[in-house]
Parts: C-alpha cells; sequence; structure tokens
C-alpha cells in the first residue's frame, strides 16, 4: 500500500521511508518481498526509531517537509483494511489527507505539529535504556538475565508498547497470543488508550 | 556454610533494595565478583562490597543513533559504580577536566565527591556521570552490563526543534539509508513491525 502512494506521489515531491522495528531482518523479510517498494525500506533492530522519535507503537507514522521538519506529529494510520474490525482504524482519510498535502491542497496538519509532538519524561527514558541492557543479553542468548530488565522496562513505561509488546517475539512470547490480548485488555480496562492518534484523523471508534 | 552466593542471588526474579530499584542497579552476585582466596563467605563482610573486586562492564552508550559498546573496569561502591576516568572517554565522549565533565567545548561541572580511584588509579562515580548529565544509567553487575540511555531533556529538546532527528538504518541488503538524505523531499516516515 505504502508502495502504491509511492508511485502515484513520487513525482509530486513524496518520499516513503518504512521501517521495521523487528529483532531480526528476517521477521521483516516476508513484508518487504510482498510489497517489493522502490522507497527505502529499512530494518531497525534496536528500535532506535522509537527512542529519537518517541514512538509508543505501531504503526507510527510521522510527516516530514522539505526543510527537515515534523509537520505532523507522531499518528496512528492504517493504509489497509485487514485489521479495521478491530482498530477501528480504516484508510480513507489519512490517504486523502497524505494526497493532499503532497499536492500542495491542505496543510500536514490543522494544529500546532511541535505542541502536539508527545515527548518522553526521565522515567520513559529510563525504561528505553532497560530495554537496551535486556536486548543485549537476549541478544547473547542470555534470555534468563534479560527477563528482569524487560519487565522492569515495562513497568517503568507501561504505555509504550514497542516495548511492552515489542519485547515479546524476544522473550519468546506470541506478540498476537493470549498474553498480547491480556495486556491490552488491562490497559483499556483502567481507562487507557492503545493506539494515540492525533485528533484530526482518528476514527470515531477505536482502540 | 552459608555461601556468599546465597546471599546475593535472589531466589526467581531479581530481588531489589531499595536502594538499588531507585536507582536501577541491580546489585551483583558476590560469588560472580572475584574475591581474596580462603574468605569467610559466611562472615558478614562478604555482605559488604568489601570483597567484590574490579570487574569487566560492558558500556553501552544509546545517546547517539549509532550506539557505542566499550568494555570498561568497573567497581561497584557506595550505591554506584566508578569505572576508570580514562575509560569514560572512550565509552561516551566525556572528558574529566578541572572544569567538569567536558565534551567539545561544552562542560557540566560536577562535586568533587564524582572523582574515586580503582587500585590507585583515577576512577569516576557513573552514576553521578549519567545524573550530571541528565541521563538514565542502567546496570547489572552481575550480568557485566550497563546501558547509559539518551536522557528525556536531550530528546525532548531534539524533538521539540521541530527538526526531524536524522538517523541512518540498513536495508534488507544492508545498504545504509540517511534521513537527511531526502532532503527536499517530503517524507512519510512510516514504522511498523511484525509483531
Amino acid at each position: 500500500m505504502w508502495q502504491a502512494l509511492q508511485e502515484e506521489l513520487g513525482s509530486k515531491g513524496l518520499t516513503v521511508i518504512t521501517v521495521a522495528l523487528d529483532k531480526n531482518p528476517n521477521d521483516a523479510r516476508p513484508f518487504i518481498e510482498v510489497a517489493k517498494p522502490t522507497h527505502p525500506s529499512l530494518i531497525d533492530t534496536d528500535y532506535v526509531l522509537a527512542d529519537l522519535y518517541n514512538m509508543v507503537n505501531v504503526p507510527t507514522v510521522l510527516w516530514i517537509d522539505e526543510q527537515g521538519r515534523i509537520v505532523r506529529p507522531n499518528d496512528v494510520h492504517y493504509l489497509d483494511e485487514t485489521y479495521t474490525a478491530i482498530h477501528g482504524y480504516s484508510p480513507e482519510a489519512p490517504v486523502a489527507a497524505l494526497r493532499a498535502w503532497v499536492r500542495g491542497e491542505a496543510p500536514a496538519y490543522p494544529g500546532d505539529a511541535l505542541a502536539d509532538q508527545p515527548v518522553a519524561d526521565a522515567e520513559h527514558q529510563e525504561a528505553r535504556a532497560e530495554f537496551a541492557l535486556a536486548w543485549w543479553l537476549a541478544n547473547q542468548g542470555r534470555s534468563s538475565e534479560a527477563e528482569p530488565h524487560f519487565i522492569r522496562a515495562g513497568n517503568l513505561a507501561p504505555h509504550d508498547f514497542t516495548i511492552r509488546r515489542g519485547s515479546m517475539p524476544i522473550r519468546g512470547i506470541d506478540p498476537a497470543g493470549p498474553d498480547f490480548f491480556a495486556m491490552v485488555g488491562d490497559w483499556v480496562k483502567a481507562g487507557n488508550s492503545y493506539y494515540l492518534p492525533q485528533a484530526d484523523l482518528a476514527p470515531t471508534k477505536g482502540m | 556454610m552459608q555461601t556468599c552466593q546465597k546471599w546475593y542471588s535472589p531466589p526467581s526474579t531479581y530481588d531489589h533494595s531499595p536502594i538499588a530499584a531507585e536507582k536501577g542497579v541491580f546489585w551483583p552476585l558476590c560469588a560472580k565478583a572475584a574475591r581474596p582466596e580462603n574468605m569467610d563467605l559466611s562472615s558478614p563482610r562478604c555482605r559488604s562490597q568489601a570483597y567484590i573486586a574490579v570487574m569487566e562492564l560492558t558500556l553501552i552508550d544509546t545517546a547517539n543513533q549509532a550506539r557505542t559498546e566499550t568494555t570498561v573496569s568497573a567497581y561497584p561502591a557506595g550505591g554506584s559504580v566508578f569505572i576508570r576516568t580514562a575509560d569514560l572517554e572512550r565509552a561516551t565522549g566525556f572528558i574529566r577536566k578541572p572544569e567538569g565533565l567536558c565534551i567539545d567545548d561544552l562542560c557540566f561541572p560536577v562535586r568533587s565527591s564524582i572523582d574515586g580511584t580503582i587500585d590507585g588509579r583515577p576512577a569516576i562515580d557513573l552514576g553521578a556521570v549519567a545524573a550530571t548529565l541528565g541521563r538514565p544509567l542502567v546496570v547489572d553487575m552481575a550480568a557485566g552490563v550497563a546501558v547509559m540511555g539518551a536522557g528525556d531533556v536531550q530528546r525532548s529538546q531534539s524533538l521539540k526543534s521541530g527538526m526531524a532527528p536524522d538517523f541512518s538504518l540498513p536495508d534488507l541488503d544492508g545498504n545504509l539509508h540517511t534521513l537527511s538524505d531526502y532532503r527536499d523531499r517530503k517524507v512519510a516516515l512510516y514504522a511498523y513491525a511484525s509483531w
């Protein structure tokens, strides 16, 4: 789907850059081989993008203008309808908005992109340090030593699902299994949102 | 005879002392550190850190997108961990100068209590270094690894400057792509995952 937008809007000045936050390039390989991207399609095994841009879940989309400025802050866009029934996000609004922005027909964002860009607090950055430590150990096959650090990372930043869900495949937990649904269930039941979309393109009903 | 290992190694999950939990420091397993031969392991002194010798520690610095990993000599003391001052520059780029902790033209003032010694040579309190720089430090002495992360102020200032933080990441073939190479283009940056 991103490839289709790249083909449609590339001549109008758009470059799509997709980044897979996956522990191993081979986890993302099937997705990339099906998509056959002509745009940069990158792999981020350390989740450094999450740290740099304070991403707390996937998908996360940002729009960046010709001067390298963030003009649309962290947002939740789905470009196909595979899971719309579950999460409530349909592709029409974000695709239309992207077209309008690239063609110069509408601003990237109706609000103040700088003000609405979420940032992390000290505890969250400590969580990311714990995650990095855990991942380093896990990468060496030292999973029992890594586990308490993964847990502490999640406790420090319970809203960060790049940590809480993104660590599951590393820890041998099914990221779409019962543990995941229990985690999201508890989170939502406590009055929190699993996704943090910007208001202008958010669905009226979503997770 | 009760062993030191027993005192330090918690049963299933790590058992943080209040100080350790607060600081994010996972205290060392005594038995993993070198200690004098014939030491009475049942002695209460074992529980102090008196016999935990200098250890190798892998110090990972994640402040920059290109992360660095450096092996340093470390010694836990006083609720923190000291590393050789000479190792600090190798690991983080920061140099201990009379003015404080310095990198390029920038210096952060420090208290003199940041300084110590390991085996008579200059050492520096890594926890105090992290605190001075406003950065998180997590240490697992038993596992021999520590991460000094990016500070929240550093990251927030970067994002609130409005400029998209630059990065270089590989594609499936290992070729690096850099965001700033796409100036003069509109970029839709899309992070996803297989999970």
